[in-house]
């Protein structure tokens, strides 16, 4: 599978300095990566549309630019794909679903255009499920093919970020989570995958699903690149009131000497026996870092239960208009999705409140949390990514029992909660709005990727990603590349 | 606990009952407390209450363990025990 393999699986602190210096042609590294996308993703499936003309165009300003000496910093001339619910303007941006296969934005969204304003090349838009949620099948244009095992999944919802992170398709991709959908592929795809801080990145232009759950973050081949990626894309915008600025900084040289880690215990339990020593060795390599290591348990809330009521009441409002009109019943491919949606809709208002304050009370219990430790950690995807299996004739009623499936149904084997992916430190993150950063930690006796994910107290991007950018450099997981293996 | 399903007169009265309250979904509540579970026509209710129409002819396998699964959520919300003062997370702070 050589196909530009060795230029295409480089980084951004590889390639922008190569870049920045004239000896490699941004128009050259984009034509690379557009032949390897044309000769591979037929197996992946991880692009709906490839922006050829539009990357060529953007690679060729770029090189000008940096011959005349306006080089504008890291991201010049890097190729870069995004999750399709980001808009971008005359580019079809299809969110996943039959329902807007033909929709067609006439603005970009924030994201874009910071990273267009940075020098970016976009390859194209890539894959996901539809609105955001589902199985393997739920996405019009098919399944997305895990890189490390082509029948097996790469979890969702970011199945193509993932995918396009893993398949070295990209330098990087953007994706998007409300309960797990980028540190879910991320852990099943072998790549890093950073979520931030709820609010920290802007949302403009990009498909709702929970309002107050949603974020945009990067996938990538290292953690630094994804905290070079987020040092551009993040910041207030007022297109979008919940987005806010705050200070950023990573440090890659910093010293992890007596940093707090809580090793969430039940999580580390539930590890299966085939990779407990995997994990061993993990806990084993933040301590020689010079980490402090302590077992935690989480404070007891129902994560999974909040998690659900919010995304799906809040997911059913946003698409109600369609579901009025019978539209969306119509071009769900996961029949029970709505269904889902609409069930959790029967809480009377006063229990949605109640709701809401035991979500309050979780964000309270998890800032005491923090003051005893730096970062949480966890296994994730632990028994590797699961095989696509082609389900039966759709029914109305198929899929997950208990409300519908996920909006990034983890299966991965992380323990997910009720309410989505990755067990009660992922969904815990997500109700909370903390920032999570997924590592690949090693590989099941079958090659699949599993993975240890860090989340540290809201805010504390930068330490959460220097942790676990630590963790990755002590290990060499993050070196070894897709194999496209049938 | 009776695991029995109950019957339509049963429910009816339930229905009866919980008028006062104005919600199926306190019927729901109530016999999935004493039952463990929901009977098709409790089920076949709520669907008519969310205005849901069962069109293939085995969605209520995959639809009621839904049902049940929501109400049995309701269910820990409410016993969920929390101080008096706590507000709502309305405006969403995670820096707070």
């Amino acid at each position: 599978m050589n196909i530009n393999e060795s230029l295409c699986v480089q980084t951004i602190d590889q390639l922008a300095p190569q870049i920045k210096s004239g000896k490699l042609s941004p128009v050259a590294l984009t034509q690379a990566y557009l032949e390897r996308i044309e000769a591979l993703d037929p197996k992946v499936n991880c692009f709906i549309t490839v922006t050829k003309n539009l990357a060529l165009e953007q690679a060729k300003k770029a090189e000008e630019e940096i011959k005349a000496k306006k080089y504008k910093g890291p991201l010049h001339g890097i190729p870069y794909a995004v999750k399709d619910l980001l808009a971008t303007r005359g580019i079809r941006t299809t969110w996943g679903s039959r329902l807007f296969v033909n929709q067609v934005p006439d603005h970009d969204g924030a994201v874009v255009e910071k990273l267009r304003d940075a020098g970016g090349v976009l390859l194209g838009k890539l894959s996901m499920t539809e609105l955001a949620g589902g199985p393997p099948n739920a996405a019009f244009n098919g399944p997305v093919h895990n890189p490390w095992k082509l029948d097996h999944w790469t979890t969702g919802s970011s199945t193509g970020p993932g995918a396009c992170a893993a398949a070295s398709f990209a330098v990087f991709a953007i994706g998007s989570e409300t309960t797990a959908s980028i540190l879910g592929p991320a852990s099943a795809c072998g790549v890093a995958g950073f979520r931030p801080t709820y609010g920290r990145v802007s949302r403009y232009g990009c498909m709702p699903l929970s309002w107050t759950m949603d974020k945009l973050g990067p996938l990538a081949r290292s953690v630094s690149d994804c905290a070079t990626v987020f040092q551009v894309i993040h910041g207030a915008d007022p297109r979008d009131p919940t987005a806010v600025s705050a200070p950023f900084a990573f440090d890659s040289k910093a010293k992890m000497t007596g940093r707090r880690i809580g090793i969430v215990k039940r999580e580390f339990d539930q590890v299966p026996a085939k990779a407990k020593s995997i994990y061993e060795d993990a806990v084993k390599v933040l301590k020689s870092l010079g980490c402090v290591v302590e077992e935690v348990d989480l404070p007891d809330y129902p994560y999974g239960i909040v998690s659900r009521f919010v995304w799906q009441v809040e997911g059913g409002t946003v698409f109600e208009q369609y579901a009025r009109k019978g539209e969306l019943q119509e071009a769900l491919i996961n029949k029970s999705k709505w269904f889902g949606w609409k069930a959790a809709m029967l809480i009377p208002a006063a229990d949605y409140m109640k709701v809401l304050r035991i979500r309050h009370a979780i964000i309270l219990e998890t800032n005491k949390l923090f003051q005893r430790f730096d970062v949480l950690v966890a296994p994730r995807n632990t028994t590797g990514a699961r095989p696509i299996v082609t389900p039966p004739t759709q029914t109305a009623g198929a899929g997950a029992p208990g409300g519908g499936a996920a909006p990034d149904a983890d299966a991965g084997g992380g323990g997910g909660g009720a309410g989505g992916g990755g067990g009660n430190l992922g969904t815990l993150g997500n109700v909370a709005g903390l920032p999570g950063v997924s590592v690949p930690s090693g590989f099941t006796d079958t090659g699949l990727p599993v993975a240890l994910n860090f989340v540290g107290a809201a805010m504390t991007d930068g330490k959460v990603l220097e942790t676990a950018y630590a963790y990755e450099q002590a290990t060499s997981w993050h070196e070894r590349h897709a194999t496209f293996t049938e | 606990m009776n695991k029995k399903p109950i019957s339509r007169r049963s429910f009816s009265k339930i229905i009866a009952g919980s008028f006062l309250t104005g919600s199926v979904v306190e019927a729901a509540v109530q016999e999935q407390q004493r039952t463990g579970s929901l009977s098709d026509d409790t089920a076949m209710t709520l669907l008519d209450h969310l205005g849901y129409k069962p069109t293939l002819p085995d969605e209520m396998k995959t639809l009621k363990p839904m049902l049940e699964t929501t109400i049995r959520n309701l269910q820990t919300i409410r016993d969920f025990q929390l101080p008096i003062a706590l507000e709502p997370a309305f405006v969403f702070h995670p820096e707070r």
